[in-house]
């Protein structure tokens, strides 16, 4: 089933037996099991309701050192995953830096000699996904109406995508109609969301650096006071949900 | 007697005594008791609570009731040591959850008119009951219409002051920042929902006498050992500092 029709299904189970089958893997759940490591009564649950997930399919790629890409390109879902460039845009890469790493560069810039970057020399950047890095990613993709987008093409509310965004996550279908809302790459998504790693995802090492240090002056500046309404917002609700915690506890406990 | 009746009756009190010594002997702050707290009320509740069962214990129920003007008198005063406990609960925890509705229903005229209505309903039952002999909960009774009315009466009150309590419980118990919040919510909603449930249900149980009767008992028990288990995960969270412990932390913080 594709994802732009109706509500949509990790990968049938059907298609991933023919898949097995073409790449000459036994499809019993024991044999899976030994291959991945992954549990064999999940799998054995997945093959028998029809449904495989997107991260078995890419368990079995990676554990018989297949292409990530291509063996996700062989199910109907994500056919078109690879028609697109698959390198990601700037906005992408740099919403994908933590707000700390992006003021940490305001400062190697704004003086040499009280925040000097060699400082900064052998410690990486905060890795990704981290607090709210996934809705940064839909927001620098978004022509203005990403959200809507998504929910027609998946199928699914606009409440369940706000929620999941709350919760920093993304599942693979809205991932990839993320991408195609945003016109970017259908492998950012997934890259993004943790699905498969930069490197299956064809980033090139250090493209998060190497972003970081392209990015002009206002843009940067720009960034950082978007994070800074997220983070003044995220830092409100921690205030109330420990003042309504205290009140609580202190009225019933 | 049936042990299906002293049993319950005893782990009732050993736990809702137990869980009120504990409240009423941990400070709340510095030196502040828990019945100087904000929590005070849930302390008296307790403390009628206890004493409530503590009269329905066999032995205690002689020695008291050879001292009340009526037979099975002592059952009367237990019965209304719980209606104190019902009510003082309810009103505090319309205003913990912040339930317009529970508080309009629980405290003030309202609730002092259902309490009122309750207490006489009880006495008047009791009054009109040929119970010669002593019997606590009146369970050697209970196929008098009287009794049942008495049973009823209970039940009734208890659900009038835990409905409007539910749906606010149940909230919190999805909502409540800490865990150990949401899952002391869930016990209270679930108390709550079970004695309305008992309450709605009681013509059924007419249909049922002698040990069957007891089981059905057994339902406002457990719901009561739900609401007190709630309660006391509360008291846990607040002596363990838990707000501080998992909120406390900076917003800010990766580590």
């Amino acid at each position: 089933m594709s994802i732009t029709q109706g509500v949509p299904v990790p990968v049938s189970a059907t298609e991933f037996k023919a898949w097995l089958d073409r790449a000459s893997i036994s499809s019993s759940p024991t044999a899976l099991s030994g291959l991945t490591g992954l549990n064999r009564g999940t799998l054995s649950n997945q093959l028998r309701r029809g449904n495989v997930a997107e991260s078995t399919v890419i368990a079995v790629a990676r554990a018989s050192g297949m292409n990530v890409l291509h063996a996700l390109a062989a199910f109907s879902p994500y056919s078109d995953i690879q028609s697109r460039p698959i390198a990601p845009s700037h906005a992408e890469l740099l919403s994908q830096i933590h707000h700390a790493d992006l003021m940490a560069e305001l400062q190697f810039r704004t003086s040499n000699k009280h925040y000097p970057r060699a400082l900064r020399q052998d410690i990486p950047l905060i890795t990704f996904p981290h607090d709210g890095s996934i809705r940064a990613w839909v927001d620098s993709i978004d022509p203005g109406d990403i959200r809507h987008r998504m929910s027609e093409e998946t199928g699914m509310a606009l409440t369940y995508i706000a929620t999941q965004l709350t919760e920093n996550k993304l599942n693979p279908h809205l991932a990839v109609a993320a991408s195609r809302a945003g016109g970017v790459s259908f492998v950012s998504g997934l890259v993004v969301t943790e699905v498969i790693t930069p490197a299956e995802g064809g980033w090139p090492v250090r493209a998060r650096e190497d972003a970081l240090l392209e990015t002009s002056d206002d843009e940067l500046v720009d960034v950082i006071s978007a994070r800074i309404n997220l983070l003044q917002r995220k830092v409100k609700q921690r205030k109330e949900a420990r003042e309504y915690a205290e009140k609580m506890t202190e009225l019933l406990g | 007697m049936s042990p299906l009746y002293y049993v319950p009756v005893t782990l009732m009190l050993i736990v809702c005594g137990s869980l009120t010594f504990h409240r009423l002997n941990t400070p709340v702050q510095g030196n502040m008791k828990a019945l100087e707290g904000k929590a005070q009320a849930i302390s008296a509740s307790g403390i009628f609570l206890t004493l409530g069962y503590l009269l329905l214990i066999p032995p205690v129920y002689g020695v008291v009731d050879q001292m009340m003007p009526t037979t099975n008198g002592t059952d009367l005063l237990s019965k209304y040591l719980s209606l104190m406990a019902v009510a003082l609960l309810g009103g505090h925890l319309s205003r913990a959850y912040g339930s317009v509705k529970a508080r309009r229903w629980t405290v003030g005229g309202p609730g002092a008119i259902a309490l009122g209505l309750a207490a006489s309903g009880l006495l008047w039952c009791l009054a009109t009951t040929n119970a010669p002999e002593q019997s606590p909960q009146l369970a050697a009774y209970a196929d008098q219409p009287s009794v049942r009315l008495y049973v009823w009466f209970m039940l009734a009150y208890v659900a009038y002051i835990v409905f409007p309590l539910i749906k606010p419980a149940y909230l919190d118990s999805r909502r409540n920042p800490l865990r150990v919040g949401r899952i002391a919510s869930g016990f209270i909603a679930a108390g709550f929902a079970m004695s309305f449930i008992r309450a709605l249900t009681y013509p059924l149980e007419l249909a049922g006498s002698g040990d069957l009767l007891h089981l059905y008992m057994l339902a406002s028990y457990v719901s009561t050992a739900f609401v007190v288990g709630g309660l006391a995960l509360f008291a846990y969270a607040r002596r363990t500092r838990k707000p501080q412990a998992e909120l406390g932390r900076s917003a800010l913080s990766i580590d």
